[in-house]
């Protein structure tokens, strides 16, 4: 690997051991940082929620499993629809496979919060999800600290 | 296995383009489109990124929000992990981000992901180690 070659900038490559005393110093003055930008996201969520809105005037005709939907029916009742694109389209080989376990706290581990309702969109063919295998897609999950790199 | 999703297809129709997560072979071919709110060079068909829409009780929908690239990060909680141990994300030495990702159960062979199924194209994945982060 090329970065043998030349000196590391990583801390795990020359950590600096301290007593626990000297730890905790440098940790709180992290963490100052850390509420600052706590504070900060939240500044910038109350700001995106004061965005303007730009009114939707094409009628757009999605194809899913219980067949055509509207935009308006993929609110499926609530008020906020949040739509992920996963850059699945018809001539992308096996990317759904892949990009799907990025969503996977979307898929078991949360359920939709109380007033908007999230799905997936992509031009790929409803028709041809067989065609690929793609039954695999609901197989997955992430796994951490996998980065292959000691 | 077996976790479920709800997914819809825009095939056929403008969604996708109108909201710049994916671009024709034409948009393509002038060699700059418009994603992420500039007009960037772009190494496939279709983007990544999240649409926000609201509906009101008389049933007039709007787009209030959008974001792309990194600004999706949020929706993926294995960086917010990764955040926190010494070695980070530790993608520096990688062809692209993510390639590490691969099926639940193939992690073992040590592989990255798979070059048949790649979900940049290759030639992409060799560009982006010399390009910044999108």
């Amino acid at each position: 690997m090329k970065a043998a070659t030349k000196m590391s900038t990583r801390t795990v490559d020359n950590p600096k051991i301290v007593s626990r005393e000297e730890w905790l110093v440098a940790r709180k003055k992290l963490m100052a940082r850390e509420k600052q930008l706590t504070r900060e996201r939240d500044a910038v969520a109350a700001e995106r929620r004061q965005l303007p809105w730009v009114k939707v005037e094409k009628n757009y005709v999605f194809d899913s499993p219980s067949g055509k939907k509207t935009l308006a029916d993929l609110f499926n009742g609530k008020s906020q629809l949040i739509v992920y694109h996963l850059m699945f389209g018809p001539g992308v080989a096996g990317s759904l496979p892949q990009l799907l376990l990025q969503h996977r706290p979307y898929g078991r581990n949360t359920r939709a919060p109380r007033a908007a309702r999230r799905l997936l969109c992509d031009r790929f063919p409803r028709a041809h999800f067989q065609d690929r295998g793609l039954q695999e897609a609901h197989g997955m999950e992430i796994q951490l600290g996998l980065v292959p790199r000691n | 296995m077996g976790w479920k999703f709800n997914w819809v297809s825009s095939h056929g129709t403008d969604f996708n383009y109108d909201y710049h997560v994916s671009f024709t072979p034409e948009q393509l071919a002038k060699g700059k489109v418009e994603f992420n709110f500039e007009l960037t060079e772009f190494p496939s068909e279709e983007a990544p990124g999240i649409s926000v829409f609201y509906k009101d009780e008389d049933g007039n929908i709007f787009h209030t929000y959008s974001a792309y690239a990194r600004g999706t990060e949020n929706t993926m909680n294995t960086y917010n992990y990764l955040d926190y141990v010494p070695k980070g994300r530790d993608e520096d030495a990688l062809a692209f981000t993510m390639s590490w990702l691969r099926h639940h159960d193939r992690y073992d062979t040590g592989k990255l992901a798979d070059a048949n199924l790649p979900y940049w194209p290759a030639d992409a994945a060799r560009q982006k180690t010399t390009e910044p982060r999108p």
